[in-house]
């Protein structure tokens, strides 16, 4: 048996080949983990088992020089081959394109897209399809021999199906040829379940071999004999093997099936189709070459059924799997329309159930007065028989009582009256039963037990039932009893494919209902059952509350588990579950504090005290550091809120100097004596809590622009003089410097350092210059003309 | 003098599931529930960042974190390729089983307040000689003292004979256990417990029927989809499949259908399993593990065993009925279901508190006779061999059982003979005359161990220095077999004596003890000096290596 090649198991380029060992050693180890971890997949477990146990060997060839270069040309080769053996592919979708008669260009590239071929390639191949007909025809004989004869009409068909004359086909064929066809009399064989054919089928692959037949080395021909034969020798060769590799394992599954298989003709013919079955693939990828549009012509339709019919299937049996198959990939299939068959739908016979009403019996009396009170009373009783409707009698046969109590001779009338009465009364609890009873099992039969019980409640409301109230009583019992066996067959599905809270939830509920249901304990069972994978479930949801802090959800998701639960893993949540509530005092806490606080609006300082009295209750609170988040936060307000106050207060100021200034625009102050403009606030209001260097003083004029310029600069001395030195003098709110633009380099202490004129804001005409090292914190006010 | 003998756990590390037992002082053996409260503990590993997490929460883990997760790894132990990769470290399975162990000792620890130092752990009958010595090593890599390994249908077999000691009789244990088949014949008898035959596959268990519906699932999801992507391509469709599959066959095996969900790329297809179509698709492994169970019988017939009285079926895959079933049909007898989840850990504890009860056996007639026993575990040939009087073990046997509070009869019953045979054949590669390469048997499976063969072997030239001993292992009874039937377990090198000459006869001996282990000693006989004989195999964690495993298993608390 021939090795995977490997460079191209190791999925190495082989063109140049790679040879640096490390690389290699590298790729050796990565797809030994690979393969490791498929060493138990269902359906790859065996190959992967192979591949591992062949590392030793992979090591061997490709660390050894001559034997590697060797390996890539091998690799080589096997790429050329492959190409080559697209050809058959592409020509068998090209017999399919050309059923119409022509490819189209359209066509033509779709097919060169799917083989990945230049679209010449493909017009070559289209040149050679057309000499090759008589090729097909021996394929069709050839995979119709498989069932050991051709009919007449099959010899018929082919011949039509390839425009050649009949003698033409006979001339090939190499079997017998029956004159009927005699599928119709055998019937539907067994079919191999397609698990079971692809098992087998990956199983050969392993070991190169195109079917069971080729494994046991038998043709398909032999007699069911001579494959049991070969089975148990097959068998015991591979017993004799000490061997449980890979290799072994697949042939013993082999020789496994072939037991089964090799058992009876039925079971062989199973498989035989099952043979055929495995081309059907092929034809699936032809009917996708067929569907690239996402619609299927009637053209294609009739040449994939004809190939369809070529692997054995009838017509019908065709155009089914081909419909069936494009229903499924969601692709429309063109066919002439079919003919619409009748549908017939037979009328429900509706059912009536008629009470019969025993009449009562008369009895004559010689008296006349008894004559005329029989007679009355018969005249009751009649017009009570004709009476349909229950109620009615029973207002009748009430009337006559009542009538009739205080009147002498009638005592006996009465008595039958009542008698009478009675029995209606009776029937009709009877029948009102029945009805309810029939609806009631209606609704039982289609699973409304709900409603059925509800049914059964009103019936017990109504008119007291009497002696069928304990009946119906009992129909609830049962019909609970149902709702409780129904929810729990529910729940024993959900165990299966449900979600976990899902399953959770189901179990909760089912025992919170039923307190005393029948499959109480199994329920208990399944929760118990279930505590492992809830766990990891709750690990999982705990994780992400945990990210997104909600400690809320995180704290009874614990709960959940713990009421459950009594086990390690409840241990465990209980420890984060404590963690969870510490979190969850403290946000209250948290938000307590920020109640209270809010109480006092714009009382910062107040606010502020209420968190610093926390902090200083409780120091090493979890929460110390979001308190003190808070406090900063409201010192920030409070600053602002100061600002806020000196603007106004500045504004007052300003309007107190009488003409000179004035806020033309927003935050600037317009000097009407020199036109300059002033920022209405500096530094120490924009920028509170910065050191305004001389560097910072220039960026920020630099950078400012307010009240729609940006054209701000620095003083000169003399400017701001004119504002603050000589009356009406320029607001002031406190005493403070301005840096000027003036500055100068002096030499002093063994170092450069910058110095800078300045002008302080005291109102004084009494002044001077001062200089400052630029390195110190002043203010700015802007200006500009 | 310490009234407590030496506690000895029986450790069942199954494919699928694991269990630890004990005897109490009542000398009854009970499983230890796990943490979980749980008496068996799937024996699935979860490297969860730097936590190990072992059993169900590993299991279910398998559907959200398949790359991390590692299950059957029984399957892959004594194979020397297979690697699990997690992080940077690279893991081989005798580490992940014994994480395993661990989990079951650890929470046991936890469960009696007794710390667990010596056991006997299982393995299959069909294992050989690389298998078990991995077993062996996940053990010690665990921690453990590593008492001994035994069989786990001879563990079976000893836990039913435990139950009804007056009966002799010779039964044969069908255990299909979750990844392995054994089938055994013994015969189980007052004094001893005897294995006559053994065959199976370690390939073949209860995963195999999983795989089989797995299988089925995706050509449905297929069918339904109208995809015709291979699912298990996805790690996290693979895992949830394969823990449906499982769910769906253990309902099977007491409704006679199912419904199971398919949940692939956001699409979802539902379909019921019926119970007709599971065996349908099941019918061939059950047919193979009648056929072990055949073969094996012919080879006792061999033996001239020629009956048993009952079969009894071991390990959880039995609970499937079809299993019974077909027994029934092929042997005309009713199988008895014995214990299938827990009489393999019990069998092992009993097997334990025997050998414990000899230890003190030995330790007190040693006292009393002032004679130093040099082979403890035969304490019933020394009497036969007249090398201690029955005087001396009764006495001693009475003041154990004044001691310790057990019967007399059961300390006395620590003489249990527990015999085993191989399952493989165990030969060498050698030259025969036509110069053909083949592999010669010194040791053919189904016979009695311990054993010890030797054969000669001749140099080939003239101050030869070494000669290379392949040891192949094989199934066949045949002593000349092809070397294409054998797997090679082994090599070893005789490091000769200089100046010997060609065609000198060298006696190699192959010791196979009852553990299955293998010893070779060789002598050269121009001087009859012992050779130097170095065993060396690839297939079982060693060395450094198998240092590092044990230093990263002492820091290691599993979950």
């Amino acid at each position: 048996m021939e090795r995977e090649n490997f460079y191209l198991l190791l999925e190495l380029p082989c063109d140049p080949p790679e040879t640096d060992p490390d690389v290699i050693e590298k790729a050796i180890t990565k797809k030994q983990t690979e393969w490791s971890r498929l060493r138990n997949h269902p359906t790859k477990g065996l190959h992967a088992q192979k591949y591992i146990n062949m590392i030793p060997e992979i090591r061997r060839v490709m660390t050894d020089d001559a034997l590697r270069a060797k390996e890539a040309e091998a690799a080589r080769e096997i790429l050329a081959k492959d190409k080559e053996n697209k050809y058959p592919e592409i020509d068998r979708h090209i017999d399919i394109l050309m059923g119409k008669g022509h490819v189209t260009q359209e066509e033509k590239s779709k097919l060169a897209r799917v083989h990945s071929l230049d679209e010449s390639e493909i017009q070559n191949r289209i040149n050679a399809r057309k000499n090759v007909k008589y090729h097909r025809i021996d394929q069709q004989i050839t995979l119709r021999i498989a069932k050991g004869y051709l009919t007449e009409s099959e010899i018929g068909k082919i011949a039509k199906r390839n425009s050649v004359k009949v003698e033409e086909v006979r001339k090939r064929v190499r079997c017998p040829i029956l004159k009927t066809e005699k599928e119709d009399e055998v019937p539907q064989p067994r079919q191999i379940d397609r698990s079971i054919e692809k098992t087998i089928r990956d199983n050969l692959k392993l070991l190169n071999k195109s079917s069971l037949y080729d494994f046991l080395g038998l043709p398909e021909s032999a007699d069911l004999k001579s494959m049991q034969d070969a089975a148990s020798r097959k068998k015991k060769e591979l017993a004799s093997s000490g061997k449980k590799d890979a290799v072994a394992t697949a042939a013993s599954t082999l020789a496994g099936h072939c037991v089964t298989i090799f058992k009876s003709e039925q079971s062989r013919i199973a498989y035989d189709i099952s043979l055929a079955r495995t081309k059907l693939s092929e034809l699936d990828s032809d009917i996708d070459i067929a569907g690239i549009n996402g619609r299927l012509r009637p053209e294609y339709f009739e040449t994939l059924v004809g190939k369809a019919m070529d692997f054995g299937m009838e017509r019908s049996e065709a155009e089914k799997y081909i419909k069936d198959y494009c229903r499924r990939k969601k692709w429309t299939v063109e066919t002439a329309p079919d003919k619409r068959r009748k549908l017939f739908i037979g009328a429900a016979a509706a059912a009536c159930v008629l009470i019969v009403v025993a009449s009562a019996g008369a009895y004559f009396y010689i008296s006349h007065q008894h004559r005329m009170r029989e007679t009355e009373f018969n005249e009751l009783m009649q017009q009570v028989n004709e009476e349909r409707d229950a109620r009615a009698k029973i207002t009748m046969l009430q009337g006559f009582i009542e009538n009739h109590t205080s009147g002498d001779g009638y005592s006996r009338y009465i008595d039958r009256a009542r008698a009478r009465l009675d029995e209606i009364r009776t029937n009709m609890a009877e029948e009102n039963y029945k009805n309810m009873a029939a609806a009631v099992d209606k609704l039982a039969e289609k699973g409304n037990f709900r409603e059925a019980i509800t049914e059964c409640r009103q019936y017990l409301q109504k008119d007291p039932p009497g002696r069928y109230a304990k009946k119906a009583e009992s129909m609830i019992t049962e019909l609970d009893r149902q709702i409780e066996s129904r929810d729990f067959e529910e729940l024993k599905n959900l165990m299966i494919q449900g979600a976990t809270p899902e399953k959770i939830d189901a179990i909760t509920s089912y025992l919170e209902k039923y307190p005393d249901g029948a499959h109480r304990e199994k329920v208990e069972k399944m929760l118990s059952e279930i505590s492992g994978e809830y766990f990891v479930y709750v690990k999982n949801q705990l994780d992400s509350c945990e990210a997104d802090g909600k400690w809320q959800q995180c704290a009874s998701l614990c709960e959940n588990y713990i009421n459950r639960y009594d086990n390690s893993y409840a241990d465990k949540l209980k420890i984060r579950l404590e963690k969870y509530r510490e979190k969850i005092k403290q946000n209250k806490i948290m938000a307590a504090l920020q109640r209270k606080a809010n109480d006092f609006g714009t009382d910062y300082d107040s606010a502020i005290q209420v968190y610093e009295d926390y902090l200083s209750a409780y120091p090493k609170s979890e929460i110390a550091g979001r308190v003190e988040k808070k406090i900063k936060e409201l010192e920030k307000k409070k600053k602002q809120k100061a600002i806020e106050a000196s603007k106004t207060q500045f504004r007052k100021l300003l309007e107190q100097t009488g003409q000179r200034y004035s806020e033309k625009s927003e935050g600037v102050v317009t000097d009407s004596k020199t036109g300059l403009m002033w920022q209405l606030l500096d530094t120490t209001l924009t920028k509170p809590d910065e050191c305004i260097t001389y560097e910072k003083a220039r960026q920020y004029v630099e950078n400012l622009s307010a009240g729609g310029f940006n054209d701000w600069r620095l003083p000169k001395a003399e400017e701001l003089a004119g504002i603050y030195k000589s009356p009406p003098y320029f607001p002031a709110l406190e005493n403070k410097w301005y840096w000027t633009v003036e500055s100068y380099s002096s030499y002093s202490d063994g170092q450069w350092q910058k110095i800078v004129d300045t002008v302080s804001s005291e109102h004084s005409t009494n002044w001077e210059v001062e200089r400052r090292d630029s390195r110190q914190c002043g203010a700015v006010r802007a200006v500009r003309k | 003098m310490d009234k407590n003998i030496k506690r000895i756990y029986g450790i069942d590390l199954g494919t699928t599931y694991s269990s630890i037992a004990y005897v109490d002082e009542y000398g009854k053996a009970v499983i230890i529930p796990n943490a979980e409260n749980e008496r068996v503990t799937p024996s699935v590993v979860f490297f969860d960042d730097n936590n190990i997490v072992v059993g169900e929460v590993a299991k279910e883990s398998a559907k959200l974190y398949p790359n991390e997760v590692v299950s059957f790894i029984k399957r892959s132990m004594g194979e020397p390729n297979f690697i699990f990769e997690y992080g940077s470290e690279q893991y081989r399975p005798e580490e992940i089983s014994s994480y395993v162990l661990k989990k079951l000792a650890q929470d046991a620890q936890q469960h009696l307040g007794d710390k667990i130092t010596d056991v006997v752990i299982t393995c299959p009958a069909y294992f050989g000689i690389n298998e078990r010595e991995a077993t062996r090593k996940a053990g010690e890599i665990a921690g453990f003292n590593v008492r001994q390994i035994i069989n786990e249908p001879t563990a079976a077999a000893i836990a039913y004979g435990s139950l009804d000691t007056s009966n002799e009789k010779t039964v044969l244990v069908y255990d299909l256990g979750g990844g392995t088949f054994d089938v055994t014949m013994i015969d189980i008898r007052r004094d001893s417990v005897e294995v006559i035959c053994t065959g199976g596959d370690h390939n073949l268990g209860g995963k195999d029927w999983d795989d089989r519906i797995v299988g089925y699932l995706v050509e449905k999801f297929q069918e339904e989809t109208g995809s015709d992507e291979d699912i298990l391509d996805d790690p996290d469709t693979w895992q949830d499949l394969q823990l449906s599959a499982e769910k769906a066959k253990k309902i099977l095996s007491h409704r006679p259908k199912t419904p199971v969900s398919i949940t692939h790329g956001g699409q979802r297809v539902k379909l019921i399993l019926e119970r007709e179509k599971f065996e349908e698709l099941t019918e061939d492994l059950l047919e193979r593990t009648v056929d072990f169970t055949r073969e094996m019988i012919q080879s006792a017939r061999d033996k001239e065993f020629n009956g048993f009285d009952e079969i009894i079926l071991v390990g959880g895959a039995t609970r499937m009925p079809q299993v019974a079933e077909r027994i029934e049909k092929e042997f005309n007898m009713t199988p008895k279901v014995f214990d299938p989840d827990e009489a393999v850990a019990k069998g092992a504890a009993i097997y334990g508190w025997k050998l414990a009860l000899n230890d003190d056996l030995v330790r007190r007639i040693s006292e009393k006779t002032n004679k130093k026993i040099e082979h403890p575990e035969n304490l019933s040939e020394m009497i036969e061999k007249s090398e201690i009087s029955a005087e001396d073990f009764k006495t001693a046997a009475q003041e154990l059982a004044n001691d310790t509070g057990y019967t007399l009869p059961s300390v006395e019953n620590a003489m249990l003979r527990v015999k085993n045979v191989t399952s493989k054949s165990f030969g060498v590669v050698a030259h025969n005359p036509t110069d053909e390469e083949i592999v010669f048997n010194l040791v053919i499976r189904n016979t009695a161990v311990p054993v010890n063969v030797e054969k000669k072997f001749f140099t080939a030239v003239e101050n030869q220095k070494t000669v290379l001993i392949r040891i192949m292992e094989s199934e066949t009874s045949d002593i000349e077999i092809p070397i294409e039937q054998a797997t090679e377990i082994k090599t070893a090198i005789l490091h000769l004596p200089p100046n010997l000459p060609a065609d000198l006869p060298i006696e190699i001996t192959f010791d196979l003890n009852d553990e299955g282990q293998l010893h070779i000693t060789a002598v050269e006989t121009s001087e009859s000096r012992q050779v130097q004989v170095v065993v060396d195999t690839a297939s079982v964690i060693s060395g450094e290596e198998l240092e590092k495993a044990k230093e990263r298993s002492q820091s290691l608390v599993v979950h």
